[in-house]
């Protein structure tokens, strides 16, 4: 299974897409984000349209996520968008700001 | 010092990557790369970009402008463009098609 890793301190400007497993600790802006199971860490920031089957999220982001499975976002986690999911967990502490869609 | 960066050989990006720590190229690139301390383009990788780098090493496809300190072309990669470095080697095997720019120190009365 073939891994992308963002680490923090990279940027990217523009669209991530196709990877199996995505992490990312860095910075991404602008664009749209595709894969299987993405996690936005800690550090990572993150300002895109995220379409996944699982998100996990620690850090910022925003933009819509769609993702075919669940999404998940941590005490720590911080999102401004909608998010159409069929399971949805949020942590006490999370930040969100936007629409939920379990159907 | 940064974690290193991995573009799985599954993703593509479209667009610019930014950041100093070393990355490393297995799936497709297409853009800009700038200021990585280190790029590595895999075998089966494919990066159509222009490239700022400290060290490209090159084992993968390549097409697109290289600016770095030294460059490295892999037995089996494809570089074709134009590379300007200050130190280049490239191994047997390797298919270039791409015009060098290289700083030469070379006597006064040699130059010209």
């Amino acid at each position: 299974m073939a891994r992308t890793f963002i680490g923090d301190g990279l940027v990217v400007e523009g669209d991530i897409e196709g990877s199996d497993e995505l992490v990312v600790q860095g910075q991404v802006r602008g664009g749209s984000i595709s894969g299987k199971e993405i996690a936005i860490e800690k550090s990572g920031d993150v300002e895109a349209q995220v379409q996944g089957e699982t998100l996990r999220l620690a850090g910022k982001l925003v933009g819509d996520v769609q993702a075919q499975a669940r999404v998940e976002i941590g005490a720590e986690g911080r999102l401004h968008g909608d998010v159409k999911a069929p399971r949805i967990a949020i942590a006490d502490g999370a930040h969100f700001k936007g629409h939920i869609d379990t159907e | 010092m940064a974690e290193p960066s991995t573009i799985g050989a599954d993703c593509t990006v479209r667009g610019t990557l930014r950041g100093s720590a070393a990355l490393d190229v297995e799936g497709t690139v297409v853009g800009r790369i700038e200021g990585p301390e280190g790029l590595t383009v895999a075998a089966g990788a494919r990066v159509d970009a222009e490239v700022q780098a400290g060290h490209a090493h090159l084992a993968g496809e390549l097409s697109g402008q290289v600016q770095a300190q030294r460059v490295e072309v892999k037995a089996g990669a494809k570089v074709q463009g134009q590379v300007e470095t200050d130190t280049l080697s490239i191994e047997e095997g390797a298919t270039v098609r791409f015009e060098t720019r290289m700083k030469l120190d070379l006597p006064p009365d040699a130059e010209g």
